[in-house]
């Protein structure tokens, strides 16, 4: 048991290390987690592919600060960005030019891409006629409507509390949800108005009227390519070159036209992407293959991987430190307090803490699964260990074992019911935290969920909802076998006691 | 070896408190070679904790626990548990590892020790003999036997190294009347044929007087008086004591008999 374990262990380091190996001579590209920002990490990653490179894309890593701080921290290499959100939300305090502020920190940007992707407040044409508002001052004479942002724009320094002080709005049925949530919203009525991006394929989807700014409160939100500048130097010359090629191509209409193809024809963001490539440069470039078993099976094989690891790493650091807690009382409370913290701690929030420590990717996910499978095979060691009623343990005393042959005979054999439950409960929880990994770009069944959610598409939402499901529910069978094999023929369907 | 007038065992001054309650006031106490030893009172006397003061498995706050006249608590663990395997210990519903058959129990210890196979099977069938246990008992798990079973095979699990001195604990308190009546003739048998130094706690009087060379009635930590049955109905140091003996006998008549036979 104990060699089966070492082994996966050192398997699964050594996959992980030759996926690293072969990591570092890609290209990174990453996009952030909406469709337009796919489709131009996508273009941008066919067209190094066109070039030579090996690429990798990240398809809707996380949102800005996230992608921003991978890129600032060398896990990715490329991203869309827009310059709005450069100067108000990533470089605020720096006096110098955005090119210089940006060096500084080791990254570069090409020209604007051509289109100006800004904010926008918007609401159904046909409520905005009947209250008579198109401009956004008009707002101010209608408190009783009902505002639903973007989680983004309601915590930016460009977003909502600094529109409302500029446009003096009185309303105060305000709420923060999902950029795709919130189109729904508006549609359905739950909303009146929201904040659009002017290229976004909904508004005409949704038949949505932006508002003008007539205050000019709204940046430019001129679309770029960031870059580190070490780029070249690892991956050698022309990485940068061909990501230059796309400046000055595109304008709003074109973007509308490839967000809508995506999001409302439900083209393959990859297929959208090598159009555009074929009809601009003539570049034939291969698209990412979307074959649909393949790719379930691939991240099946991720989220079994986050599963895994993490399980394998909490079993090994959980028992021992429930064996501690259990025949130290003081600090078995210490221990038990500081796990049950952990627990608590919102899954999204912990995932977040692990980047500046660990990056993105699998790594972080790992570790936060890690830490999450902690509590229950703690909790379940000690009570196991502790709830052994005393004439058992004073009967192996007096028999005159020594206390790791006691351990090892009686009271891991007696606790094993109870461990393997908590490890169970470990398991089937990581299976389906591990789905929220995607969000920090680990992959896995949750990168199908979220990238459906992104794209209204509830076809790809079930090919990472169903396997995930039936995965939890393979957990509970295994572990019913486990236990055949495990959990010792006299203690099997009673209690110990 | 043993200590003067045959003690292989002895409470030196020892006392214990758990909190603030006081289970044993200071109490000096021998356990004669090759006899058995009664301790004998009502719950929460401070019996138990007299035994399990004698095996080392709780310290005293003051005093010391001679086992051959060595003080335990000056002993390393390795001597420690060199000193249990000469001790066999029986707690009242017999103290059997639910999570291994009957054989397993039994052998445990002693394939710690590295005994052989031959020598251990060996063993067991003397054992198995001397407690009459049917042969197909020891392959079932503790759940899987009846109460008198479980208590002949912590027994046996007991007498499995040959230890000088074996304890029991209340070992026929969670028996039926019949079944128990059936193991006190087959214990005290053993006893005899064994010859070995026996401490053995209950609360009932017909019981320590058929099995006991030695009494000692306790009563709220504190040894009342110590002797021979016939002493204490002479000769009672204490009102306590002719309370004590006449309420057994008057609740317990069938106990009674046996202890007159």
């Amino acid at each position: 048991m104990r060699v089966a374990l070492a082994c996966v262990v050192v398997l699964s380091l050594a996959a992980s290390g030759e996926a690293r190996a072969a990591e570092a001579k890609a290209i990174r590209i990453a996009s952030k987690s909406f469709t337009e920002s796919v489709i131009l990490g996508e273009i941008a990653a066919q067209l190094e592919r066109a070039a030579g490179f090996e690429v990798e894309h990240r398809v809707g890593l996380g949102g800005s600060r996230l992608v921003w701080d991978a890129l600032v921290k060398g896990s990715i290499d490329v991203y869309p960005e827009y310059t709005g959100t450069l100067i108000d939300e990533l470089l605020p305090s720096s006096s110098t030019g955005l090119a210089e502020a940006l060096a500084a920190r080791g990254l570069g940007m090409t020209a604007p891409l051509g289109f100006n992707n800004t904010y926008a407040i918007g609401l159904r044409s046909a409520r905005a006629h009947a209250l008579g508002v198109a401009r956004l001052s008009d707002l101010r004479a209608h408190p009783e409507l009902t505002l639903g942002f973007s989680n983004e724009f309601m915590s930016r320094r460009d977003g909502w509390p600094a529109l409302q002080r500029r446009y003096e709005l009185p309303q105060t049925k305000v709420e923060g949800l999902d950029h795709d949530l919130a189109y729904r919203a508006v549609g359905s009525g739950a909303i009146d108005v929201t904040d659009l991006y002017t290229t976004d394929a909904e508004i005409r989807q949704y038949g949505l009227l932006p508002l003008a700014d007539d205050l000019r409160f709204f940046e430019r939100y001129d679309a770029v390519l960031l870059y580190r500048l070490d780029l070249e130097s690892r991956v050698g010359p022309g990485a940068i070159a061909a990501l230059r090629r796309l400046e000055g191509r595109f304008d709003e209409a074109q973007m509308v036209a490839l967000n809508a193809r995506a999001k409302l024809d439900r083209v393959p963001q990859a297929d959208v992407a090598a159009d555009f490539l074929r009809a601009t440069f003539g570049v034939v470039a291969a698209p990412s293959p979307t074959n649909t078993a393949r790719t379930i099976l691939a991240r099946l094989a991720e989220h079994l991987l986050l599963v895994g690891a993490s399980l394998l790493a909490a079993i090994s650091f959980a028992i021992p430190l429930g064996i501690i807690a259990a025949r130290r009382r003081r600090v078995g409370q210490v221990v038990l307090a500081v796990v049950g913290v952990v627990q608590t701690m919102p899954t999204l929030a912990l995932l977040v803490f692990m980047i500046p420590l660990f990056g993105i990717g699998t790594v972080p996910a790992i570790v936060a699964l890690f830490l999450y499978g902690l509590l229950p095979i703690v909790r379940n060691t000690h009570a196991g260990l502790t709830g052994i009623p005393s004439a058992l343990v004073e009967s192996a005393e007096a028999l005159g074992l020594s206390s790791g042959a006691r351990l090892r005979l009686v009271e891991l054999p007696l606790a094993s019911p109870l461990i393997l439950a908590g490890i169970k409960s470990a398991a089937v929880i990581n299976v389906g935290t591990a789905t929220l990994g995607a969000l920090i770009g680990a992959g896995g069944l949750g990168q199908l969920i979220f990238t459906g959610i992104r794209l209204d598409d509830v076809r790809l939402i079930l090919q990472g909802a169903i396997p995930a499901s039936l995965l939890a529910l393979a957990v509970q069978g295994l572990f019913e076998l486990v236990e055949r094999a495990v959990v010792p023929r006299g203690l099997r369907g009673r209690s110990m006691r | 070896m043993n200590d003067e007038a045959g003690a292989v065992l002895r409470l030196d001054a020892v006392s214990k408190r758990f909190g603030d309650a006081v289970a044993l006031a200071e109490t000096s106490l021998d356990v004669p070679s090759a006899h058995t030893t009664v301790l004998l009172g009502p719950s929460g006397c401070g019996k138990t904790t007299a035994l399990r003061l004698m095996l080392g498995l709780v310290r005293p706050d003051s005093g010391r626990v001679l086992f051959r006249g060595r003080p335990l608590g000056q002993l390393g663990d390795e001597e420690l548990r060199q000193a249990r395997t000469k001790m066999g210990y029986v707690v009242q519903e017999g103290g059997l590892f639910p999570h291994l058959t009957a054989l397993d129990n039994v052998r445990l210890m002693a394939r710690q020790l590295g005994w052989a196979a031959p020598r251990l099977a060996a063993r067991v069938a003397e054992l198995a003999e001397l407690v009459r246990l049917p042969p197909d008992a020891l392959a079932r798990f503790p759940h899987e036997l009846s109460g008198g079973q479980k208590q002949r095979v912590a027994l046996m699990r007991a007498l499995m190294l040959d230890p000088e001195l074996l304890f029991l604990d209340e070992p026929l308190g969670a028996l039926d009347p019949l079944v128990r009546a059936d193991l006190q003739d087959d214990l005290a048998a053993i006893f005899r044929r064994l010859g070995k130094s026996v401490v053995l706690v209950t609360h009932d009087l017909a019981e320590a007087a058929l099995f006991g060379h030695v009494l000692v009635l306790m009563q709220a930590g504190r040894v009342v008086q110590r002797g021979a049955l016939d002493d204490l109905v002479a000769r009672p140091a204490s009102p306590f004591v002719t309370r004590f003996i006449a309420a057994q006998r008057r609740f317990d008549p069938e106990a009674d008999a046996e202890a007159k036979a």
